[in-house]
């Protein structure tokens, strides 16, 4: 089983994510509801992706994607963004900073399990 | 997740979106101060209708995607302040958000018109205003870790200006929490300093005495005097730093008292002592600084202590980073005389060559190293000389020509940052480069610069001349490449351009100062080298298979370089592999050919003072100084294209 950690402040949106992703046979989520709550969730599981918002009150994803990649238990993590069109120029911080991918909100649910499918190998 | 399982969530969260955005809609009107509201309060807005955004669109409402779509745009305006906040807008925004109650429920039932969306949309797409230029961070006064910058988003970063701008103190807070309770810990002391100021960014990591703590750096701005915002952290311990000092936007007295009668002589060599001992007082500091910080946490010292101390520290720090500053900075003399004996000089050579000339001069204002000045003023009198000699025609061929009797000769100097650019032309009758060929080929140099990228750059190669005759102003090819070799040496570059008929350019580009030298460090074989970047072209990382070892050279761009590795030029013992199959190669300028040359890693570039070896170390060809660096160690400063040299030499195989 892989697990997969999906950060978004949008309680719905945050719903719906996890029940794409989960679609897909042999995934399993984790949420959280900001950059906080996934350092939390981090230590508490093994994780082999995590799917990240940028804009969140709190702890932004890029501060989480920075803290990933400078942990020594975390850093070998596949990170994907969860993007708009309105946040290319954070995207692109996101992705300078480590992020492994981004997808643009919003999508077609077959964009996202491709994408995650991708990053798990599977 | 079923379709009416998802239009229930929809709803659900969208009322909720909408009831918070009503109540910060009405605060936004309320205020005092319409024109500056908080940024937290806009923020929320913004994010709320983010969140309205996402969800619609997620949710597949394609009329209250469009609607949200258009208010994000407006309130992203705002939030970046390029639209301000007037009644007007706020009036827009209200009858907006008054309307989305009913039209989301319209909506999620199906039933919301496409021309609603439109009315709204377009009345929200009237208010929007012009955009500014984006501000560009001042690091002279906030000094924030590129680190720390980079995880800013673009609207953390407008705030961190906005901050700035309103000179408001920025510091960083370090502090560290168990990591079982770290969320409230972080939660709590965030709501304090909300209240008492603005978080701009937050960058977690691992707490480097305790793997079971997590450490936060906080980015914070706030009017509050430093001891409350200390007092903040004497629960849970923490640092606090001042990143900003909004004092030195005040400029250093006495730059422009040049007064005769107040200046006095000094030998250069006093200046050059000044500086050396400015710079190892400034290392000492820095390492003092580092045992006071690690006793700091030795003695468990309150906060408070903790920043006095730091606070202490870094304004010796900037003391000396200005001293330093005025020092280099008395060493520039305008090239004002120089100028003056230029102008000298062409009526001279006109009258003793015939020719007519006005001489043109630009740039009297224009401030280098007193050193520097004086070791090019044989240079340029080589230029002028050959300008009027052998660039500018007599006055009857100018008229057969069809050009104005008199010609023009110009010296103009110009500087950008910390480089100068010395222009000489003329309007006479050009460079011939068929003649430049020619001379070049007899001296059988053609073939070997056939890599040059512009054959007038053959006229810099030692012999080779195109005076027709040679006169006792300027000679037969014994000139320009030792001009090159001076400004080579003093760190610079010449180039030339030429037009048949119509006149021939040189531009010198010099740095203005010799005593701090911009020095990029690398590691190679363990050790730390500086180049000065007056050398470098440019950096590169190369594949592994690029590398030709018969060569040896190297696969750059379109051409093959010559390649060498850093410790071999410098004969170092220790490990010469590279991690992985990428490269880092400095690719360096060496007379008018490039080299590759490998190193280990890139270090990052440094404004550093170049210690003489002395008597200390037996002339090493190749090494020219001793750069301390800041954790007490040593990088030797290395000429590149000396070391080339050095190396042919000795591994020439024998005749």
């Amino acid at each position: 089983m892989k697990k997969v950690l999906v950060v978004e402040d949008s309680a719905a949106v945050r719903a719906m994510i996890v029940s794409i992703v989960q679609t897909v046979p042999g995934i399993e989520c984790v949420d959280a509801e900001d950059g906080l709550a996934a350092l939390k969730a981090l230590p508490a599981d093994q994780f082999d992706a995590i799917l990240t918002d940028i804009n969140m009150p709190g702890l932004t994803g890029l501060e989480l994607i920075s803290f990933v990649r400078c942990h020594p238990n975390y850093k070998k993590i596949p990170i994907i963004i969860i993007s708009t069109e309105k946040t290319e120029a954070d995207r692109e911080r996101g992705l300078s900073l480590g992020a492994s991918d981004y997808i643009t909100k919003p999508f077609v649910p077959g964009d996202l399990q491709r994408v995650i499918k991708h990053h798990l190998g599977i | 997740m079923d379709e009416r399982q998802l239009q229930k969530h929809f709803l659900a969260e969208a009322e909720e979106l909408i009831e918070s955005l009503l109540a910060d809609v009405e605060r936004l009107g309320a205020s005092g101060d319409v024109g500056r509201p908080s940024p937290a309060l806009v923020n929320r807005i913004f994010r709320n209708v983010h969140s309205l955004k996402g969800l619609s669109g997620m949710a597949n409402v394609p009329v209250v995607h469009r609607v949200s779509h258009a208010l994000e745009d407006l309130l992203e305006e705002v939030r970046m302040g390029r639209t301000r906040v007037d009644a007007a807008l706020v009036e827009a925004l209200a009858t907006t958000v008054d309307e989305l109650p009913a039209f989301v429920r319209a909506a999620a039932g199906g039933a919301a018109s496409d021309r609603d969306a439109e009315r709204m949309v377009a009345h929200l797409q009237h208010i929007r205003g012009g955009a500014p230029a984006k501000p560009i961070l001042d690091h002279e006064l906030v000094a924030i870790d590129p680190a720390l910058l980079a995880t800013l988003t673009e609207y953390e970063e407008h705030r961190l200006h906005e901050n700035v701008r309103d000179r408001r103190p920025v510091y960083e807070l370090r502090v560290a929490f168990q990591l079982a309770a770290f969320d409230q810990g972080f939660r709590g002391l965030s709501e304090q300093l909300a209240a008492a100021g603005e978080i701009i960014g937050t960058l977690p990591g691992v707490a480097s005495d305790d793997p079971m703590k997590i450490a936060f750096r906080i980015l914070y701005a706030s009017a509050a005097p430093a001891g409350e915002i200390c007092q903040l952290l004497d629960v849970h311990g923490g640092e606090l730093e001042q990143l900003s000092h909004y004092d030195r936007d005040v400029a250093a007295p006495g730059a422009e008292s040049g007064a005769i009668s107040t200046s006095i002589r000094v030998d250069m060599e006093v200046f050059d002592e000044l500086s050396l001992m400015a710079d190892s007082l400034s290392n000492q500091v820095a390492g003092l600084g580092a045992i006071c910080a690690s006793m700091a946490r030795q003695l468990s010292l309150a906060p408070r202590e903790i920043f006095e101390l730091r606070q202490q520290r870094r304004a010796i720090e900037r003391a000396f980073a200005d001293l330093q500053e005025r020092i280099v900075d008395a060493r520039l003399v305008p090239l004002g005389p120089t100028l003056i004996r230029s102008r000298r000089l062409v009526e001279k050579l006109a009258a003793q060559l015939g020719r007519d000339v006005d001489f043109v001069a630009e740039g009297e204002d224009v401030r280098l190293d007193k050193t520097i000045v004086d070791r090019i003023a044989e240079p340029l009198a080589h230029l002028i000389g050959n300008a009027l000699d052998h660039g500018l025609e007599p006055p009857a061929e100018r008229e057969a020509a069809g050009k104005p009797a008199r010609g023009t000769v110009r010296l103009s100097a110009e500087s950008s940052g910390n480089r100068i650019a010395l222009h000489i032309s003329d309007d006479g009758r050009g460079v011939d480069v068929a003649s430049v060929r020619r001379a070049a080929a007899a001296l059988g140099l053609e073939s070997a610069t056939a890599s040059r990228s512009d054959p007038l750059d053959l006229i810099f190669a030692a012999g080779v001349s195109t005076a027709p005759s040679v006169t006792d102003v300027s000679g037969r090819g014994v000139g320009l490449d030792a001009v090159a070799a001076v400004i080579g040496e003093l760190g610079g570059e010449i180039r030339v351009v030429s037009e048949t008929g119509r006149g021939t350019t040189f531009t010198i580009e010099l740095p203005t100062t010799l005593v701090t030298l911009s020095a990029f460090l690398v590691e190679a074989a363990g050790w730390t080298y500086a180049v000065d970047v007056n050398q470098l072209v440019e950096l590169g990382i190369v594949e592994d298979g690029a590398v030709d070892p018969n060569g040896p050279s190297v696969a750059w761009r379109d051409g093959a370089l010559p390649f060498f590795t850093l410790s071999g030029l410098v004969r170092a013992a220790g490990d010469q592999g590279h991690p992985g199959n990428r490269i880092p190669c400095l690719i360096a300028r060496s007379g008018n050919s490039r080299t590759a040359i490998a190193v280990d890693r890139f270090v990052g570039e440094r404004d550093v003072i170049v210690k003489s070896l002395g008597r200390h170390a037996p002339a090493l060809r190749g090494v020219s100084g001793a750069i301390d660096l800041e954790d007490s160690g040593v990088a030797l400063l290395v000429d590149l294209s000396e070391l080339i040299e050095e190396y042919r030499l000795i591994s020439r195989p024998p005749a």
